[in-house]
């Protein structure tokens, strides 16, 4: 455990430092040092990209897990928040993704035509009118309502493109166990931020875990989930993506981008 | 629970942009304006028609795999529950961290009524709810406020009085 810790050091001083901090690295622990020092690493990425293009092939999938991250209070206090998913993906049209946790119980389901997101906690539900594929409707998800769940982006078929997108340094770290699953562990750099990868070792190269750390604030906030479960054929019925209100529930709309507003009044958050 | 959700949504929106490659969109470039006044934790029970397990439908998890090729049947519902919790209030220092206003034009606006189409992140406190054409409101004796999602977090927008 301690030499995994040491080695996983190594590589974070790889991806955020230039390539002498990597020789200071070794000096100190004298460990194993990551299997290359070139600045990007074909393998790295080409374990990446085997990733992607496996899940783009999958018609459909379920993953679930956990997701964890933080958020950054005044003087850079960090309290890292948790919550619980699950995503069942059918292309090219349709998902369902359910999340639980400290702060939020919703619930997006996509059904081609639509998307509904649900609040448990408020008993509220809204609907968009969205493009019938995943790709475009994540888009426009995202750009003109504001919705943000990086979960959700692994069904997207230029996953892969945009974690690939703009890395200024890559590195193979090393085989590691997640949850007991053997995992190629990749780091990429880009200019504001890490991304590292576990990627299932095998006929199933699955992303098992993803951490993603920001380096444009101090206090370096990260956003990790860990793939515990996971099936290529979950068994979907009729009806999986129809949202039925139940008494009670109430509807409500969406802020559009062009709705957001200029100036922030929020206590606590750090800027 | 107000400054959590705002915060959860400020977090997503900033991982969703890291995994996209994209530029965060500039809260300071939109129009309007957003508050969020200190408020209690967040509410411990569930409102009318609240759903604490969420109705997944007709989905059937019996032969989800664990590990690489185990089929197991998940109890998905009874995996959660775990209580929710928000850091010790005095952990935020609110009392003088916030943007564009001063703590008097707060308390003023709060006093004399918020610029329409200010966005609350919590839910404001001692209010009635009013329904317009099958649309509900809050009133809290000086503004009216409609819930709106923004992204998958509840605000609570200022408009103009619908009655």
């Amino acid at each position: 455990m301690k030499q995994k810790i040491v080695v996983a050091l190594i590589a974070l001083a790889v991806v955020a430092f230039p390539t002498h901090s990597l020789f200071a690295a070794q000096e100190m622990s004298n460990e194993p040092a990551i299997s290359q020092v070139e600045t990007r690493s074909a393998g790295a990425e080409n374990l990446v990209i085997s990733m992607t293009t496996y899940m783009k092939s999958l018609p459909q999938f379920y993953v679930c897990g956990e997701i964890n991250y933080d958020v950054v209070y005044k003087e850079n206090n960090k309290i890292q928040y948790s919550g619980v998913f699950d995503y069942y993906v059918k292309r090219p049209g349709q998902f369902q993704f359910n999340a639980k946790g400290d702060i939020q119980n919703t619930q997006v389901i996509f059904d081609g035509k639509s998307v509904t997101v649900y609040d448990a906690n408020k008993a509220v539900y809204g609907i968009i009118e969205t493009p019938s594929t995943i790709d475009g409707t994540l888009d426009l998800a995202l750009s003109e309502y504001g919705i943000s769940l990086p979960v959700l982006d692994l069904a997207r078929s230029s996953f892969g493109d945009n974690i690939l997108k703009d890395v200024k340094k890559s590195a193979y770290v090393g085989l590691s166990d997640v949850g007991g699953i053997a995992c190629h562990h990749v780091a990429l750099a880009k200019e504001n931020l890490t991304i590292q990868l576990w990627i299932e070792k095998g006929e199933n190269p699955i992303p098992r875990k993803v951490l993603i750390t920001s380096k444009s604030n101090p206090a370096m906030p990260s956003w990790s989930c860990v793939i515990s479960d996971w099936t290529p054929a979950p068994k979907l019925y009729d009806g999986w993506t129809t949202f039925v209100p139940k008494p009670g529930m109430k509807k409500i709309e969406f802020l559009k981008s062009s709705d957001r507003p200029a100036s922030v009044i929020n206590y606590g958050k750090e800027n | 629970m107000l400054r959590s959700t705002f915060c959860k949504a400020m977090a997503g929106i900033i991982m969703a942009a890291m995994i996209l490659g994209i530029g965060l969109p500039s809260v300071e470039a939109a129009k309007g304006t957003r508050v969020s006044a200190p408020a209690a934790n967040r509410p411990a029970q569930q409102p009318a028609g609240g759903n604490a397990n969420i109705d997944r439908g007709n989905i059937d998890n019996s032969n989800v795999r664990i590990g690489n090729d185990t089929n197991i049947n998940i109890d998905v519902d009874g995996r959660y529950g775990y209580p929710v919790r928000v850091p010790p209030a005095g952990y935020y220092d609110y009392d003088h961290h916030h943007y564009g206003y001063s703590d008097e034009q707060v308390v003023g606006a709060f006093i004399a009524g918020l610029v329409i189409g200010a966005i609350l992140t919590e839910e404001p406190a001692n209010t009635t709810t009013v329904v317009v054409k099958e649309t509900e409101y809050l009133y809290d004796g000086t503004n009216y406020y409609q819930p709106v999602y923004d992204g998958t977090t509840v605000v609570y927008k200022v408009v103009e009085n619908p009655t």
